[in-house]
């Protein structure tokens, strides 16, 4: 979990690779008074936006000087990027235009070459990890092998009495309750995740299974209190990893 | 004649040339689009929000269970749309959050062009749609899924009708209005933004025609959320943060 001070988060959210060169050519431009109005206004609707998202974050307790998770800022700040990255495609259109001859094709040669580096490095390569390697992939593999275990397992209602929840967390009323390491586990059961809800403090509902994976924990939740759960079994990772699954005492199974 | 001819010949390739300049980023976005929503569809990146909250929603819509199927702090959009996919083509609720965020993702291609080619030139634009295209960033939000898909589109809309308004005022309010309904419908956080470039656009346009045209579809695509946080809290405010801000709660 990121612990940097907020403003990184904020200024990271604009994805680095762009928003550098965008800001520097922001500074040139405006050193050599060639900002249009055009220009301006889009800078002004970025900057805007960018703080009237600070704004409500701040009305609603969040300190932006503080230490501190800043997972969702990216999502929150990153939104607005895209305007920002104006002056990156500008500096590229210009570089892409101003040589001519051999240092033309040489520049452009570079212009294509870094555009091709942030497809494959930046996006193709991340992407495919994500799919085929890494944490993540273990803990999809491994949340499919138990949903088929709990899906077996579990004798209990699929549906339970409908609460009215708190109006700052989405609830369903979908059982079992899985919780643990892939707070996403839930999904492939079809039951009530409530990764999402620990945090809050809100979940009003028991957890029917815990899911994690030994040693280190994935999301943070490397040693949960198992003494009102028995073990049901060990499950492989999609890479191999050992992760165990454990029933609350008194869920009804087969 | 023969010189007729040529000119007539001359002046058909150019403007096929223009009408293919003016449809290339929409032949591209049109690919992009396919070629994204398609593999969002098939191999969705599992993410805790969308597995806790928007697919279960959108499964929850496609069935009819109307008091699972929305949320006050989600607001309504995507649980509507990727709730008609669900029920319309059998994916499953990840599958469809996954495949109309994408879209939304790529919509938003476009628009960064035209924003581009109003601003700068079109060399410029095409470079801008190129790195939205290519940005790692934004496009991971449309395969898990997420609503910022759609707030980025609604942003890009409205910055596009605030800088057009005086030179295409027909495509600017279509675009203000597109853009307003996208930021109200999907994000509460939204909701301000949305309201404060709504304000700018009826400045602009000098409160005229226009702007009541905006304020209808604002007004019209607030409704939902509102109703939603006054079920839950008995409050009618567009979203439950603005409850607790205001100290009704």
């Amino acid at each position: 979990m990121t612990t940097s001070p907020a403003w990184v988060a904020v200024v990271s959210a604009h994805y680095i690779v762009y928003s550098l060169p965008a800001w520097a050519v922001v500074a040139w431009r405006c050193a050599r008074l060639r900002f249009s109005r055009r220009e301006i206004a889009v800078l002004a609707i970025f900057l805007g936006a960018l703080a009237m998202e600070a704004a409500q974050l701040a009305a609603e307790g969040f300190e932006f000087g503080k230490r501190g998770a800043t997972w969702g800022l990216p999502r929150y700040f990153g939104v607005f990027a895209p305007l920002l990255w104006l002056w990156t495609a500008h500096l590229l259109a210009v570089l892409w235009g101003r040589f001519k001859g051999v240092r033309g094709v040489a520049v452009r040669i570079a212009v294509l070459a870094a555009l091709g580096w942030i497809l494959a490095m930046q996006n193709i390569l991340p992407l495919e990890k994500y799919y085929n390697g890494g944490a993540r992939k273990d803990a999809v593999g491994a949340a499919r092998r138990a949903a088929r275990v709990i899906r077996w397992d579990y004798a209990g209602p699929a549906r339970q009495e409908r609460t009215i929840p708190a109006h700052s967390e989405y609830i369903t009323t979908r059982r079992p309750v899985v919780f643990g390491d892939f707070a996403a586990a839930a999904w492939f059961v079809r039951g009530q995740s409530e990764g999402a809800l620990q945090g809050y403090g809100m979940c009003p509902y028991e957890c029917d299974y815990l899911f994690f994976r030994v040693g280190t924990g994935y999301g943070g939740v490397a040693a949960p209190d198992t003494s009102n759960f028995d073990f049901v079994c060990k499950i492989p990772g999609g890479l191999g990893a050992e992760w165990r699954l454990f029933r609350r005492k008194g869920v009804p199974h087969k | 004649m023969k010189v007729e001819q040529d000119e007539s010949g001359a002046v058909g390739t150019r403007f096929l040339q223009e009408r293919v300049a003016v449809a290339l980023p929409w032949i591209v976005t049109a690919i992009a689009a396919i070629a994204a929503t398609v593999f969002a569809a098939a191999f969705p990146l599992f993410a805790t929000d969308t597995a806790a909250r928007y697919a279960p929603m959108a499964e929850a819509f496609a069935a009819g269970n109307w008091a699972e199927a929305f949320h006050p702090r989600f607001c309504v959009g995507l649980s509507v749309l990727s709730g008609i996919v669900c029920f319309a083509t059998g994916l499953d609720g990840y599958a469809a959050c996954s495949a109309v965020s994408t879209l939304a993702w790529a919509l938003g291609a476009p628009c960064l062009f035209a924003i581009a080619s109003s601003v700068f030139d079109r060399r410029t634009a095409w470079f801008a749609f190129i790195l939205y295209l290519i940005c790692p960033q934004t496009v991971l939000w449309g395969l898990k899924g997420f609503r910022e898909s759609f707030k980025l589109l609604g942003f890009l809309l409205m910055a596009l009708a605030l800088l057009r308004h005086a030179s295409h005022p027909r495509q600017s309010i279509f675009a203000a209005c597109a853009g307003v309904a996208l930021l109200l419908l999907f994000k509460c956080d939204a909701i301000l933004p949305g309201a404060v470039f709504s304000f700018a656009y009826a400045v602009l346009d000098r409160f005229r025609r226009r702007t009541w045209i905006l304020a209808a579809v604002a007004f019209a695509a607030l409704q939902p959320a509102c109703a939603l946080v006054w079920k839950w809290t008995g409050v009618w405010l567009p979203a439950p943060h603005y409850v607790a801000i205001f100290g009704l709660s």
